[in-house]
């Protein structure tokens, strides 16, 4: 079942195309990336999901219907170039964000005084926004995104400019969300974080889907025949298995035919004398996949 | 369009504009400065008019025995215009009028046997001077006057002597009356101005000059209020561009509740802080307004009841006009220049402030009338200037004109806003700003 759905969605800048029909979904529960080099066409995308552009054609359908301005109050969106009103008291300012989403004005204070509590920042609630340190600021936009509970949130880079610490409280959120049933639509260029927060990915480049799925399935589409074994000596040469390549780590890559499954390349392996500590298929990073899109749709 | 979230937006910019220093400095301190300003310039006056009431005494040596003066006398010459002592005594401004005589009442003259005794008082400044009257004054008129040399003029005890010496001539040698007229040709004069029904006014020159002088002021106050109050606005939304707050705010509300919420809020900032100007001078106005009927000028109440309907109309329309395209500048500055073209647009109508003056409901004032950037200032001015000569359709046509077109200038302000405001980096060509609009 899909929460959001993209259909066909098209977009020009004058004579620059910024989506050439894009089409995919985005289900509930899930953490989504959207992935794409600059200038790919995600932003356009996210604002035309937001409302604030509106698409030269296609469809758009929210929580099974056609996307409506009052659904807008149930997602929530984090952009990347963001930014506070910098005069304000941070507790009015959150405050006025969460009525903006449909909140009740005290209801939307009280929640903001909470998400100041959990992000650490409780005695910055009376501040002006310009005495906060950038990460400081990064994690009340990221309250005040979070504050309504939308059912659908859109974060463009929401680690940008935080130490590690933050970046795990971060996707501590996000997984939280998830258990909470939240969807959370991801835009980063953080592989990492891709591979360990995301359920599915879509790859925009040259305003064109290039790659849409769940990750492993991705990782797999894109990896070569390939395990990996940690052993104590180099393994033998089995059948199925056309090259064995030394690592640094002191592991060895097995390049297969492809003519047998990794599972009967090691009990061939163990039969052969093989004393084997791990095993595992190996999947190319998620970072490797982008790599390569981008630059097979370059050429 | 939904009205909670309009007025979210209001209430916060309302409350972000009148928390800041500059607003309550402009506010509240404008007026104080205002005060302090003419406090400074009315020191010179004040420090002039204490020595003005110290006693001029000046010596009197008469040889023609025309004053035959036998001690100190007062002297006075001062005649206050009739039409500003009735204006200033209507107001209850009476005391003014007689500390003004007494100014000039100050001049004491003080008879001496011989120009020698006059010359020893002068040098020690028991006397600031002596007039001598010949023994052929009757006849040549020659009066001479020896001052001291820091006495500079002399105007004023010229005036009383001249006076002194008028009602010495007069008396017994013409009934009273007739003095009386010498002395004041005219006592008192009732001005009426004819208007173009055939119908007499009371009220003159003066009465004329102010009849001009009050739509004038209004406005010249419209224009000031509208342009401050859009100046704002176009100034808030440069700084939440540069901010980056839009995308933001954008994706909470779409462009015309923002735009709408905004134009309200910042444009209730501007309102109060006219109001509490206005308030603030209300006893001095008060005054005017009774120098006004002193001088036979009708308050032009239509006009104001329609300064009080046009100014929201024209400050949603030039406000969102101004908001719109200032969207597109991409920092402060850039925004102003853009929100100028409107400016411009609405002093039009005071180029044609003569011929306005001269025909306030000629041609060019029925076409500016109907020209929605110029029915604001139009219409004010004819139902100020002249409430009879303009018809009841043609003003509530006007505002109706006023009010759809304010409402087209939402529309297209919000659409220029939507694109406007989040454009970063090189502004691609209007065309092409105006083609997203449309698609917007």
């Amino acid at each position: 079942m899909s929460l959001l759905s993209f259909e066909d969605v098209r977009k020009s800048y004058g004579d620059t195309v910024a989506l050439r029909g894009v089409s995919f979904e985005v289900r509930p529960a899930e953490v989504f990336g959207l992935l794409g080099p600059n200038g790919a066409g995600k932003t356009t995308l996210i604002r035309i999901l937001m409302d604030i552009l509106r698409p030269d054609g296609g469809a758009i359908r929210l929580f099974g219907e056609a996307r409506r301005r009052e659904h807008l109050d149930r997602v929530g969106y984090l952009p990347e170039e963001r930014g506070l009103y910098t005069k304000q008291p941070v507790l009015e300012v959150m405050t006025y964000f969460g009525a903006l989403k449909g909140l009740a004005r005290g209801d939307a204070r009280r929640r903001a005084k909470e998400w100041l509590e959990r992000m650490g920042l409780a005695e910055t609630a009376k501040w002006r926004v310009e005495r906060l340190s950038k990460g400081m600021s990064q994690k009340v936009q990221i309250a005040t995104t979070l504050l309504s509970d939308p059912e659908i949130c859109v974060l463009d880079e929401p680690r940008a400019g935080l130490d590690p610490v933050n970046a795990r409280l971060v996707d501590d959120l996000i997984r939280e969300r998830r258990e909470r049933g939240r969807t959370t639509i991801l835009s980063t260029h953080q592989m990492s974080q891709v591979e360990t927060l995301c359920d599915r990915v879509a790859l925009i480049d040259h305003g064109r889907l290039m790659v849409y799925g769940a990750v492993q399935e991705v990782r797999e589409r894109y990896s070569l025949p390939e395990v990996r074994v940690h052993a104590a000596a180099p393994p033998p040469l089995v059948r199925g298995v056309e090259e064995v390549i030394g690592e640094s780590d002191g592991s060895w890559r097995l390049r297969l035919t492809g003519e047998r499954v990794p599972a009967d390349v090691l009990t061939d392996l163990v039969a052969g004398g093989a004393r084997v500590e791990r095993f595992e298929k190996v999947l190319t990073p998620m970072e490797d996949i982008f790599v390569r899109v981008v630059r097979e749709g370059a050429a | 369009m939904r009205v909670h979230r309009i007025r979210t937006v209001a209430v916060f910019e309302f409350l972000a504009a009148v928390k800041t220093k500059g607003y309550l400095i402009t506010t509240f301190g404008m007026p104080v400065f205002l005060a302090l300003y003419g406090g400074v310039l009315s020191i010179p006056r004040w420090i002039e008019s204490r020595r003005a009431q110290e006693t001029s005494v000046y010596g009197v040596v008469d040889p023609s025995a025309v004053l035959g003066l036998a001690s100190d006398v007062e002297g006075s010459a001062v005649e206050i215009p009739d039409v500003v002592r009735e204006a200033l005594s209507t107001p209850g401004q009476g005391a003014e009028i007689g500390r003004q005589l007494a100014r000039w009442n100050d001049v004491v003259f003080r008879p001496f046997e011989s120009e020698d005794a006059a010359r020893a008082a002068v040098r020690p400044g028991t006397i600031k001077g002596y007039f001598v009257l010949p023994e052929d004054y009757r006849a040549t008129g020659r009066v001479i006057l020896v001052s001291g040399e820091r006495t500079l003029g002399a105007s004023e005890a010229r005036a009383a002597l001249s006076k002194l010496l008028l009602d010495q001539l007069l008396a017994g040698s013409v009934p009273d009356d007739l003095a009386a007229r010498i002395r004041e040709p005219i006592a008192k004069t009732e001005r009426f101005t004819l208007d173009k029904s055939g119908e007499l006014r009371k009220g003159g020159v003066a009465a004329i000059v102010l009849k001009f002088a009050v739509p004038l002021v209004l406005m010249v106050l419209l224009l000031i209020s509208i342009l401050m109050s859009a100046g704002t606005l176009v100034q808030a939304t440069a700084i939440e561009k540069e901010n980056k707050v839009v995308e933001v705010l954008l994706s909470s509300a779409p462009s015309d509740e923002i735009l709408l919420g905004k134009l309200l809020g910042l444009g209730a900032a501007g309102a109060l802080q006219i109001t509490i100007w206005f308030s603030m001078v209300g006893a001095a106005a008060l005054a005017f307004t009774a120098s006004l009927v002193a001088f036979g000028v009708d308050a032009p109440w239509l006009g104001m009841a329609t300064a009080v309907l046009v100014y929201p109309l024209a400050y949603l329309f030039y406000g969102s006009l101004m908001l719109g395209t200032g969207s597109i500048g991409s920092h402060q500055r850039e925004a102003n220049q853009w929100g100028m073209i409107w400016s411009f647009l609405l002093v039009v109508p005071i180029f044609f402030f003569e011929t306005l003056l001269r025909d306030p409901h000629g041609a060019i004032g029925h076409v500016l009338t109907w020209i929605p950037p110029f029915t604001p200032i139009a219409v004010v001015f004819r139902t100020t200037i002249d409430s009879e000569g303009i018809a009841a359709w043609e003003i509530v046509g006007a505002l109706a004109l006023l009010v759809g077109a304010t409402w087209v200038a939402i529309r297209f302000a919000a659409r220029l806003f939507r694109v406007g405001i989040l454009l970063t980096g090189a502004r691609p060509k209007l065309r092409q700003i105006w083609r997203q609009a449309r698609l917007s």
